[in-house]
Order: structure tokens, then C-alpha cells, then sequence
């Protein structure tokens, strides 16, 4: 409480126009989730929502505002890989759920962009779990009835408060592996002659050539949409648990430069070899350990470990609804305790998912990059410890939300009411 | 087996098929094991404040002494628990381990009996499926006992059962001997969303309140007619439902409701007025906070979440600090799973629950959160004369962590059901008990 004030005196500039003035935060331990590892009593220069230096040896400008952290720690924003968090409101039969495109006529051409609501509820309670950046994933879970369907473009968003939530939209493609309710059989055939019409139409990307392509029942903005997938410019997410599914995949989409992102991945732990040798990353929670179905027949609470022992990257994730957004931190600790190194459960939650969106100004605490930061009573993937601050694009953020809300408004009721 | 035949024995004898079957040992591990001392560790007793450097001595599957002074006898296995944590097993009063398992299927679907929206006939006990990998997960997480539900889709789902958390081919062998039984309830959306959905009642909330009325009215003119004719020496009605809904009548059985808002609990509290039974606990109860007064004089308990919210409307008012706010305004307070998944780690969540009560100013210590998910449960399932809590004569149900059970990092590295070892981390961790996973390939690897 007491820090929260001082930051907030501190920084409270920050919200006005006057952004030049240079913030130097001292005496923390810094977990940069770069190159630079962990740092004891470190010193963070932030300058026009950058950090501008980090280390032991900081010359501080004589005019920074300083802010004294005690050997508090601090980890960059945490990102989550994969949530609906600002798309949906409430899940289930509220007309709030905004996350699936799956009844239009587009597919690929989908873009969950339009879809967020930067005044969702969800937002601040996700800010207070120390999340900064979060990736709004469509179409994932998507039945698409007949054909298989791509699920649509997802967005970077922010949960910084009085934002307008985008950070950077069309920043990854979606694929529901299984969305579709035909046999295996019938899918991988269909999604490889896909991906023979999306590679060709890459190539010449001219609207009068839609017509041309037979494989699905695209649009023009579908095909578009997927330009960049096809171009290696943006990852395409494809949601898959079996191991076969995994290995089937790789092989249709092996003529073409992809970057690959497997979701959910109960079984690619199996498979780890063929996954890292072909440049793939995966996206899971540590949580899933159980067989779900016969798809997931191998889940195993090591799935994160040994596809990092197998040098895949992995982005771990809480749940994919984004009410639980602000459980990821608690995730990176289970994997831990599974055995995944530290500094990996790290990175798999700030630098990780912002290298696997080719968007490496985020998520890490080094010159130059985005001063997204979040500042820890003590170790961060402990339940017992709590978020004291979290800065978004250098800016100290508000840290109360609904919850706190409705939760002070009835400890303030008098008893018997 | 079945605490209802007991009262039942009278009236219906002939009408429970299975009144005849053996009341042998159940719910008790196999191999007691003879004394076992843990020595050294730091104890979390859920009774008393925590033992530093405390032995607890268990033997014949009960808890022998427990203390910073016991005599070890010559003959005891005795485990050095330095650096490690003891806790009572934890306990899960609200699961559906076995009847909504792993992997979930069409043909293993066993939650919901959507036949009619009163099927208070029907017991999750009869579908049970001890190869249910869920079971030994949970027992890594340190879970001895829980109690399995039906779900709810309707508004009188059936009777529920407390297991002893062991390996088993039968469930019958799970059964914790004598634990009462529950008659799970649901009240608001889930109902509304399988029978409204279908055309049929309830559509509305009003729908909800009416058909809990004129169940617990029929409920009421059973058990009349039913002693009536007792008294009288005629043949007793044969109606399993009815004879269910009386047992609750009669407080042999006790009601649980999954309910999440607080005006429908509300409700609900004056349905058990009109009828005369008293309710054991509002399950899930996300706004139970905005009525803690009312729950603590009604002397209802609540079993709740420390994070889940907002998946459909009638959670979107849930908050963190919940079971702490509970815990000041005196309601009987504790955590519950509802998941496969959250069941392996409810002390993480009790963890998450204490962060909150101090994120509200509730100083709340180890000792407090530690009930949450062992003495609190048990006192709601009514067993907390055996087990919850690390007392001599209590049920050597027993966890031993390596190290601080709050932290994100321990694991039950010991766990103890009627002092047996029922799973030993170093052991046990990657193998394969479930008969469902038993020569898959790759499986446990």
C-alpha cells in the first residue's frame, strides 16, 4: 500500500504530457527475462515508455525521478500466449461471447480486432495478476460444422487502463485442428489443397485471382488474411492434442515456410524431436496432466519440460477463458515445481510469446524495449505473493477492479445488513 | 453402502435391492501399516497452532500422538521429516471424480440423470468408475477424502457419497464407512439451461422456486403417509425418491445446494423453512459474501472457489477475498474443487485464498487457511469426528510435504489413508495405476 503511494506521487507525471522526465527505479531485483538474466540491486532507467538502462552501474540523470524498490523484484508484463480476454464478457448465454466468428462467412479473413472491448471488466482484474499484453486467439476452440476452417487473425491487446486496448492487430493466424465434424481422413487432405491455394495466392495476391482457388469456400479477405502465414511474417496457432495430429500437421505444412504454433498440445511432449526440428513452438497449461479424451491419451504434467529439454520453445498459458488470465503466474510456478528451469517458466510468459509473435520490444526488461513491468512483493510465481505495481508502456497503472470493488463495498456494510 | 438403508430399514426393506448387500470393511485402505513415526517436521495440525519440530505417531490407522514431545516406541518406521510440512489430508467437499472423469466420453458421462429435474432416486455411488485416472492425481495432491456428487443439471440431482481416496476396483471399497450421505441441489441457470432449454420447466427462476416447492410438498405428504402406515403396521409406499427427499426430512441425509447468487440462496433458505429441514451447505456460492450474516445464523456452510468467476452470469459477482470475508462474519468456510485439475493442487488455492484475505486487510495465517481445505470440508460432510484434523484417535489420513504446502514449489511427498501409504512421490511419480491407461503406449513415460 505504502509503495503504491510512493509510485503513485512518483510517477504520477506519467500521466500527464510531461513523459520526457526520465523514471529511475533503484534497488530492485531485476528478472529481465533477456540475455541479461537476474540482476541484484539493479537500477531501471524508463524514458518516453521505454527502458533506456538496466544494470549495477546506472549513471541516473541528476533531474529522474527516483523510486527507492527495497529489493522488491520485478519481471517484465507478463503476456499471455493465448486467452479470449477482451472478446468475451461472460462465457456462457450472456450475448457476450465474441471470441468465435465460426457462424460467418469468413475464415481466415476473421479479425478479432473488432471484437475487443477495452472496458471489459476482464481487463483490470487480468492487470492486477501483473498481465501487460495478452494475445486474443479466435476461432480456436470454433466448430466449423462441414469444412475445416481457419479461425481467424488475432490481436496483441493491452490491459493498460484509458487505452484503446490494440497494441498491434493481425499479429498471428488461428487453426481448430478438429473444428471441423469430419474424420481425419477427410481433414488433412482438405487443409493441405488449403494451403496449396493460400501458398499460390501468396505469391500474386490480386483480387481477381479469388475466384481462381477451389479448395475452400474463401473470400478475398480470407485468402488475404493469409498472406502473411504464408509468407512466414506472422505464426499460425494450430490447436491440436494428439501426437499424431502433431506429426500430421508438420507433414502437410512441411513444403512451405510456416511458423508453427501448436495450442493446448497435450501429447507433444511425445513428439518433442520432431516439433523442434521443425521450428515449431507450443503453447500449453501446465495444469492439463489428465487424459481428456482419447486425444490426450499421454497428457503428462512434464509436457513443458521436455519439450524445453527437446529445445522447443513453450509459452505457458492459464486457462484459455480470460477471467483466468490472471492465474498465468501461478502456471509458470507449476511447471517449475515440475522441473522446467526458472528463467524458462520466465521467459515463457513475457519474452517468449512476444519472440514467437516476431514482436521482441515487448516483454523484456532491457534499453530499448517497451517499459512494461511488474513489480513483486517477492518471488512471482508464489500465490503468497503479491503485485505492488505494474507499469504498461512506462505509465503506473491503476490496480483496482470490479472485484475489489464489489468486495470493499460489502466489508463497508454494516453488520445484520 | 447406503446410510439411508439405515433409516430405512424399517419402512422398505423389500424396495431397496440392495439392502441385503455386505456392510464389510470399506473405504479403508488395505495394509494398515504398524507404527509409523514423522519426526522433525513442522505440523499443521488444523487444530491447534503449528507444532515446530513436532513428531506425529500414528499406528492401527489412527493417530496415535502428535506433539514436539512424543515417545517414538523402539519398534515405529520412523520418517525424518526434516525441512518438510505435515498437514490432515486435504478434503474435497464438492468433486465428480468418477462420474464426470477422464476421459470423458459419451458412454462415460455419468454427472446428470437429465430424466426429470427431481431424480433424488438416483446416487452418484452406482456410477462411480474407480479407474478414473482423476483419482490417483488427486491422491498426489494430497486429497484422502472427497465427496462425489451428481452434477447439476437438475434441481434435485441425487444423493452424493464421501470416499476415502485409495485404490480401488469397486467403489463400494472407497465408501468411507458411515459418512453421511448428501442430496445435491441446484438452483439458477444450469437447471433453467437443460429443462428451459428444452421447452420444458423450469423456464424462469419463478419455475426453479415452484418445482423445489412442490417437490419438498410431496416430500412432506410421503413421510406422513409413509409413518402413518408404519404406525398403523401397513406396507410402507416404495417410492425411492420420495423416500430420499424424506431422509433429508428427517436429517439423516444432508441437502447441499450448487447455487452462485445470493437472493436465490436466499430463496432457498426460506423453501427450507416452509418444510422444515435444515440446509448443510451452499456449494460454488460465489455471493455468498453478500449474505455472510444470514448464512452464519442459519448456520449453513459454504464451499467455494479462491479465483474461479464470471463464466457465466450468475459468477460475475465472485471475488478473491470470499472465504476470507466468510471467515470474519463466522460462517463455516472451506474450498472445493468442482475439477479435476484444481483437485490436485486445492493447496495452492487455499494459498491464493490467504493472499486475498490479506489483500483486504483480513490478516489470515496458515493455520486459518489450512482448514479451508482439511477441518472446514470435513465438519460440512460431517466426518469431522475421524478425520480433518491431526488429533490423537482421529484417522491417520496424513500429508507430508516437502516443504512449505503454500508454496507453488512443495509436493506431497507422503500420503497416508488410514495410515497407509497410499503414495510415495519418489516412487510413485510417472507411474501408471489406472487400469484406462495400463498398456497405452507412452503412457506414464
Amino acid at each position: 500500500m505504502r509503495l503504491f503511494a510512493i509510485l503513485s506521487a512518483a510517477v504520477s507525471l506519467c500521466f500527464s504530457p510531461a513523459l520526457a522526465q526520465t523514471l529511475a527505479i533503484t534497488n530492485a531485483k531485476v528478472m529481465t527475462a533477456g540475455e541479461a538474466g537476474e540482476l541484484e540491486s539493479a537500477t531501471i532507467l524508463i524514458e518516453n515508455g521505454r527502458f533506456t538502462a538496466v544494470g549495477a552501474d546506472v549513471r541516473i540523470p541528476a533531474d529522474a525521478r527516483m523510486v527507492d524498490m527495497n529489493g522488491k523484484v520485478i519481471t517484465p508484463g507478463l503476456i499471455v500466449s493465448s486467452t479470449t480476454l477482451g472478446a468475451v464478457e461472460i462465457n456462457d448465454r450472456a450475448n457476450a461471447n465474441d471470441i468465435d466468428a465460426s457462424s460467418s462467412t469468413l475464415s481466415a479473413g476473421a479479425d478479432i480486432q473488432y471484437a475487443i472491448n477495452p472496458n471489459s471488466t476482464l481487463i483490470p482484474v487480468a492487470r492486477r495478476g501483473g498481465v501487460a499484453r495478452a494475445i486474443v486467439t479466435p476461432g480456436l476452440e470454433a466448430k466449423t460444422g462441414g469444412a475445416a476452417a481457419f479461425g481467424g487473425q488475432a490481436a496483441l491487446i493491452s490491459t493498460a487502463a484509458n487505452g484503446d486496448a490494440i497494441s498491434q492487430p493481425q499479429v498471428a493466424m488461428t487453426l481448430n485442428l478438429l473444428g471441423s465434424d469430419q474424420g481425419r481422413a477427410a481433414v488433412f487432405p482438405q487443409l493441405k489443397a488449403m494451403l496449396e491455394d493460400a501458398s499460390s495466392f501468396a505469391e500474386n495476391p490480386s483480387p481477381e485471382r479469388v475466384s481462381s482457388f477451389k479448395a475452400a469456400k474463401w473470400t478475398q479477405a480470407d485468402l488475404q488474411g493469409l498472406v502473411p502465414v504464408m509468407r512466414a511474417e506472422i505464426p499460425l496457432y494450430v490447436a491440436a492434442e494428439r501426437a499424431s495430429d502433431i506429426r500430421a500437421f508438420l507433414k502437410i505444412a512441411a513444403p512451405y515456410n510456416l511458423r508453427i504454433v501448436f495450442v493446448g498440445a497435450a501429447e507433444a511432449w511425445s513428439v518433442a524431436d520432431e516439433i523442434a526440428a521443425a521450428g515449431a513452438s507450443v503453447v500449453l497449461d501446465p495444469y492439463e496432466n489428465l487424459p481428456q479424451s482419447f486425444n490426450a491419451v499421454l497428457a503428462s504434467s512434464q509436457n513443458a519440460v521436455r519439450l524445453h529439454e527437446a529445445g522447443v520453445p513453450v509459452l505457458i498459458v492459464p486457462p484459455r477463458a480470460g477471467h483466468d488470465a490472471r492465474l498465468i503466474r501461478y502456471r509458470a510456478g507449476v511447471a517449475v515445481a515440475a522441473g522446467l528451469p526458472k528463467d524458462a517458466a520466465l521467459v515463457a510468459i513475457t519474452s517468449g510469446p512476444a519472440r514467437m509473435l516476431g514482436l521482441d520490444n515487448y516483454g523484456e526488461i532491457a534499453p530499448g524495449k517497451v517499459a512494461d513491468m511488474a513489480i513483486w512483493s517477492g518471488d512471482p510465481f508464489e500465490p503468497l505473493s503479491g503485485l505492488d505495481a505494474l507499469y504498461i508502456d512506462g505509465v503506473l497503472q491503476p490496480l483496482e477492479d470490479r472485484q475489489t470493488a464489489l468486495r470493499d463495498k460489502y466489508r463497508a456494510k454494516p453488520a445484520g445488513k | 453402502m447406503l446410510n439411508l438403508l439405515k433409516l430405512a430399514a424399517i419402512s422398505c426393506l423389500v424396495v431397496w435391492p440392495s439392502c441385503a448387500g455386505a456392510q464389510g470393511q470399506t473405504g479403508e485402505a488395505d495394509t494398515r501399516s504398524a507404527a509409523t513415526a514423522i519426526i522433525n517436521a513442522t505440523i499443521l495440525t488444523a487444530a491447534s497452532p503449528r507444532i515446530e519440530n513436532g513428531t506425529i505417531l500414528f499406528e492401527d490407522g489412527k493417530i496415535v500422538a502428535i506433539g514436539s514431545a512424543v515417545d517414538v516406541p523402539a519398534n515405529a518406521a520412523v520418517i525424518d521429516g526434516e525441512g518438510r510440512w505435515v498437514t490432515p489430508g486435504l478434503i474435497d467437499p464438492h468433486s465428480h471424480i468418477g462420474v464426470f472423469p477422464t476421459p470423458l466420453l459419451p458412454t462415460t458421462m455419468d454427472l446428470n440423470e437429465k430424466s426429470g429435474t427431481n431424480t433424488a432416486q438416483v446416487s452418484a455411488e452406482d456410477a462411480i468408475w474407480p479407474q478414473d485416472p482423476g483419482f490417483e492425481m488427486a491422491r498426489a495432491g494430497g486429497v484422502t477424502s472427497l465427496a462425489i456428487l451428481p452434477g447439476s443439471a437438475n434441481l434435485i440431482g441425487g444423493r452424493g457419497v464421501t470416499v476415502h481416496n485409495i485404490e480401488s476396483v469397486t467403489a463400494s471399497e472407497m465408501l468411507l464407512p458411515d459418512a453421511p450421505e448428501f442430496l445435491k441441489m441446484a438452483c439458477g441457470e444450469n437447471p433453467m439451461k437443460v429443462y428451459g432449454g428444452a421447452g420444458k420447466a423450469p423456464v424462469t427462476r419463478m419455475g426453479v422456486v415452484a418445482e423445489f416447492r412442490q417437490a419438498w410438498a410431496d416430500a412432506t405428504q410421503y413421510r406422513r403417509q409413509r409413518d402413518e402406515a408404519m404406525k398403523a403396521g401397513k406396507p410402507a409406499p416404495a417410492d425411492l425418491q420420495m423416500e430420499t427427499m424424506a431422509g433429508v426430512l428427517d436429517g439423516d441425509i444432508i441437502p447441499v445446494f450448487h447455487c452462485y447468487r445470493a437472493d436465490e440462496m436466499e430463496q432457498m433458505i426460506e423453501v427450507s423453512h416452509e418444510f422444515g429441514f435444515q440446509i448443510g451447505a451452499f456449494h460454488h456460492a460465489t455471493e455468498a459474501y453478500k449474505i455472510a450474516d444470514l448464512l452464519r445464523d442459519e448456520d449453513i456452510a459454504v464451499a467455494t472457489w479462491a479465483r474461479r468467476w464470471g463464466f457465466k452470469m450468475e459468477a460475475y459477482d465472485a471475488v478473491p477475498a470470499a472465504a476470507a470475508m466468510l471467515e470474519e462474519d463466522g460462517v463455516t468456510v472451506s474450498l472445493h474443487s468442482d475439477n479435476a485439475l484444481l483437485i490436485q493442487r486445492l493447496n495452492i488455492e487455499a494459498a491464493m485464498a490467504l493472499a486475498s484475505a490479506k489483500d483486504a486487510g483480513l490478516d489470515y495465517d496458515y493455520e486459518t487457511a489450512i482448514k479451508w481445505i482439511t477441518s472446514r470440508p470435513a465438519e460440512m460432510m460431517g466426518i469431522d469426528d475421524r478425520t480433518g484434523t491431526l488429533e490423537p484417535g482421529k484417522l491417520a489420513d496424513v500429508v507430508v510435504w516437502s516443504g512449505d504446502p503454500f508454496s507453488v514449489y512443495s509436493h506431497a511427498d507422503l500420503v497416508y489413508i488410514d495410515g497407509a501409504l497410499v503414495y510415495e512421490r519418489e516412487k510413485d511419480e510417472g507411474s501408471v495405476e489406472s487400469d484406462f491407461l495400463t498398456g497405452q503406449t507412452g503412457a506414464g513415460e
